[in-house]
Order: C-alpha cells, then sequence, then structure tokens
C-alpha cells in the first residue's frame, strides 16, 4: 500500500513521476494502490475486458530497473490499453466475439514504445465492437458505465480508456480515434484525450477501422499527462508508411491563436455552454487570441464521414472471416463457414 | 424517404457474406434507407465545393514515403506463430473447404 496519503484517483502521472524517481513511492506501490481500486470499481464500472494477472511482476521488474539505475520516461507508470491494440502475446480481441481467444502475433509500435519507457501494462479496456460506436455499450463483453454516475454511458468507443482513468484504476490510457473515439468519451468521463495529428503516431499493430483516419492517443487526467504519453508514443515508423509524411514541421507560432467556429454552442446544455464560453475566457487571459470564424461546410463533415468510414471499415473488416485467425464456425460449405462464423 | 427494399439488403447480405434472418433483413431495410437519406445532404454540394489549390499549403508539407523493395525479414520467422492462430492448418499452408 501507498507509504503516503496519495489519492490514487487524483495522482497524475507528472506527479507519480517525481515521486517515483524521487522513490517516495514504488511502482508496487502505485500498481496496487490501482489494483485495489480496480477491486472496489469495477464490478460497477467494468472498464476492463482483461485484468493482466502479472501487473506486480512488471512492477517489481520496473522498481529493479530503477534500483539499478535506469531511468526511462515512464519507468514504472501503470496504463490500461484499448483493446484494439496488441500486445504480444495476449488477447487482443476488440471486445468481439470472432476475436475473444485470438492472441496478438506482434505489438503495436506503440507498445513497443511505451515498454521501452518502462510502463506497466494494467490490462485490455472495454470498447465499442471493433470501436464502432460512441457509448461502450456495444461491446461482446457487456457495456461500461461512466465513473461520475453509473446511470450514464462512459462515451466510446475508447469508453474503456476513459473511465479506467477517470476511477483511478489507470493513471492513463491508450485510445484509438477515426471520428472521436479518445475524444469523445475523454469529454464524457472529464479526462484528457488527444487525437494526434494524422501520421504523428504509427498505427501498426492497431486494429484498421478508416484507414485514412485512424490515430492512436493518450487518454490522462491532464494535458501534460497527454504531452508526456505522447512523446514517447509519436514518431515515424516503417511499419506504417502513413507515419512521417509531412516533410517539414509546422513552424512554431509565437502567438497562439484559436479559432471557435461559429454557432459552435448551437444546441449544448446550458452548463456546457457556459463552461464552454469560460474556457475561451481563459484562454483569452492566458493571452491567447480568440476569434470567431464561419466554417460553411461543417454541417456536411459529419455525412462526408458515413461516406468515407463504411467504405474503408468494409475493406478493413473482411479480413475477419474465420479463415486465417480467430473464430471459426463450420458449415456444409466454404461460403457457409463464412456466413456462419459471422453471424 | 429513400427506399431500400428486402431483396437489395439480401443482395448486399450475400456480398458480404453475411447470412441474416428474415426480421434482421426487415429491420435493417429502413435503417439502411435513413442512412442513405442522411449523407443524401451531400447532393448538390459536389459542385463547387473546395476550389482547386485550396489546402494546397497544407498539401505541400505531405510526402510520399517509399521504401527500397530490400531486406526482408529472414524466411519462416513468423511463420509458425502466425499459423498457430489460423483454425485449420496443414503443413504451412491454411486448410479451407472446396472453393470451386
Amino acid at each position: 500500500m501507498l507509504r503516503m496519503s496519495i489519492d490514487i484517483e487524483k495522482l497524475t502521472i507528472q506527479e507519480a513521476k517525481k515521486l517515483l524517481s524521487k522513490r517516495e513511492v514504488s511502482s508496487r506501490e502505485l500498481c496496487e494502490a490501482t489494483l485495489k481500486k480496480i477491486e472496489e470499481k469495477e464490478k460497477d464500472i467494468h472498464a476492463y475486458v482483461e485484468v493482466f494477472s502479472n501487473v506486480l511482476q512488471q512492477a517489481d521488474e520496473a522498481d529493479r530497473k530503477r534500483n539499478d539505475g535506469e531511468a526511462s520516461p515512464l519507468l514504472g507508470i501503470p496504463l490500461a490499453i484499448k483493446d484494439n491494440i496488441l500486445i504480444e502475446g495476449r488477447v487482443a480481441s476488440a471486445s468481439s466475439k470472432i476475436l475473444e481467444k485470438y492472441r496478438a502475433t506482434y505489438s503495436a509500435t506503440a507498445i513497443k514504445k511505451l515498454q521501452k519507457a518502462g510502463t506497466v501494462f494494467i490490462g485490455r479496456t472495454n470498447m465499442d465492437e471493433f470501436a464502432m460506436g460512441g457509448s461502450t455499450e456495444n461491446s461482446a463483453f457487456g457495456a461500461t458505465k461512466n465513473p461520475h454516475d453509473l446511470s450514464r454511458v462512459p462515451g466510446g468507443s475508447s469508453g474503456g480508456s476513459a473511465a479506467a482513468v477517470a476511477s483511478g484504476e489507470a493513471l492513463g490510457a491508450l485510445g484509438s480515434d477515426t471520428g472521436g473515439s479518445i475524444r469523445q468519451p475523454a469529454a464524457f468521463c472529464g479526462i484528457v484525450g488527444l487525437k494526434p495529428t494524422y501520421g504523428k503516431v504509427s498505427r501498426h499493430g492497431l486494429m484498421a477501422m478508416g484507414s485514412s483516419l485512424d490515430q492512436i492517443g493518450p487518454m490522462t487526467k491532464t494535458v501534460t499527462d497527454a504531452e508526456l504519453l505522447f512523446t514517447v508514443i509519436s514518431g515515424n515508423d516503417s511499419l506504417d508508411s502513413t507515419s512521417g509524411i509531412y516533410e517539414k514541421e509546422i513552424p512554431k507560432i509565437q502567438k497562439k491563436k484559436i479559432v471557435v467556429p461559429q454557432g459552435i454552442q448551437k444546441g449544448l446544455h446550458q452548463d456546457m455552454e457556459k463552461n464552454f464560453n469560460e474556457s475561451i475566457e481563459k484562454f483569452k487571459t492566458l493571452g491567447y487570441e480568440v476569434t470567431e470564424k464561419e466554417f460553411p461546410h461543417l454541417h456536411l463533415s459529419l455525412p462526408s464521414y458515413y461516406v468515407l468510414m463504411p467504405a474503408e471499415v468494409s475493406a478493413n473488416m473482411s479480413r475477419y472471416d474465420g479463415i486465417r485467425f480467430g473464430l471459426h464456425v463450420s458449415g456444409s460449405t466454404f461460403l457457409e463457414d463464412y456466413e456462419k462464423t459471422r453471424h | 424517404m429513400s427506399m431500400i427494399d428486402e431483396q437489395e439488403i439480401e443482395r448486399l447480405s450475400k456480398l458480404s457474406r453475411l447470412s441474416l434472418t428474415s426480421e434482421e433483413r426487415t429491420s435493417y431495410a429502413p435503417q439502411m434507407g435513413k442512412i442513405i437519406d442522411y449523407i443524401s445532404l451531400l447532393k448538390g454540394v459536389t459542385e463547387g465545393g473546395a476550389k482547386k489549390g485550396e489546402g494546397a499549403e497544407e498539401n505541400s508539407r505531405i510526402v510520399n514515403v517509399f521504401r527500397e523493395d530490400a531486406s526482408p525479414h529472414t524466411s519462416e520467422e513468423f511463420t509458425e506463430k502466425i499459423l498457430a492462430e489460423a483454425p485449420d492448418r496443414e503443413g504451412n499452408f491454411v486448410r479451407v473447404k472446396k472453393i470451386l
């Protein structure tokens, strides 16, 4: 248990890093506190589809490395991983029955980078099946609940990751975002979620949904924590040729400008609208230039998404056929094998 | 509403190798119609939308990524691991039912 009175629900990765490096807390203590939180809350929240059985061994390994003088950037930090990101040797199901027993034959690049940075993986988080959905109710293994109010949804599709971070069941998490699947559950659960610019984080080892849109990104309690994870997982990767597509970096801008699309608040709940306007004022006092701009095509973005995304999904999902991996249900013909497996 | 009938759903399910029950077909047809209606919002705005060259500044930063068609991994390095996930195999082949 924690030597000091640390509230694991509030503890940030930034603070945990400091405490770890000052030896005021060990990774084992952080992980034990996290597992205790899981024991207390998981039956109500159901953020995880699997909590790994070797969490404390991973923590001890991190503590040993620290004692040996290693200081990798996220050494001993417990994180949760969305169930569509591959960890070699682990089941990766995308919360689908068709992959319920599928074991990843390799690790995602983002996972390898986190492992190199010393993180501890707590478990696989629940999601809308194959990342299609916005509530984490569409999981083959049951819905996740919002930790702030169990009668509400946590958002989705990375709802398990969002709920895990918001409830103290992980210090941070990875999610994936195609059309809002990190940002929307982060908002629903009151945490920070970043969908990185396309090409910034390798998707090698992320189950593909809409390949022209998918990105892996951090879900954390603070913006600084999101930056800490992003710095580790980002970078070019020869195994994802869409990483590294930018020849030049965006030039650093001295005066930061925020553009608010005109009429974006329309339809918001009054509490949220108030919060939104307060945030704008906060940015202004911090020295940002905030301007309103008309986005005449904004209303067409969602219908466009619903042309592009399903087309890419249908190409990407055809691999789940019961032939090469995953569930196989035998029929009387080759074609029936497909149909029975998918039914 | 766009009319998507059950025959169309049947045809689409065959193409995507899904078997649907008649209840599923009945329930999906109007849903599919609604989706088609929604994306029909794009009708009429395809002409005169983005001007040529719009977003060029952004695109000039994007480059194609190529690599030499060389240095493959060692032969059979991953074969066993990957085939171990196959539901049915014969040696180094995935076994399936007769296709033709």
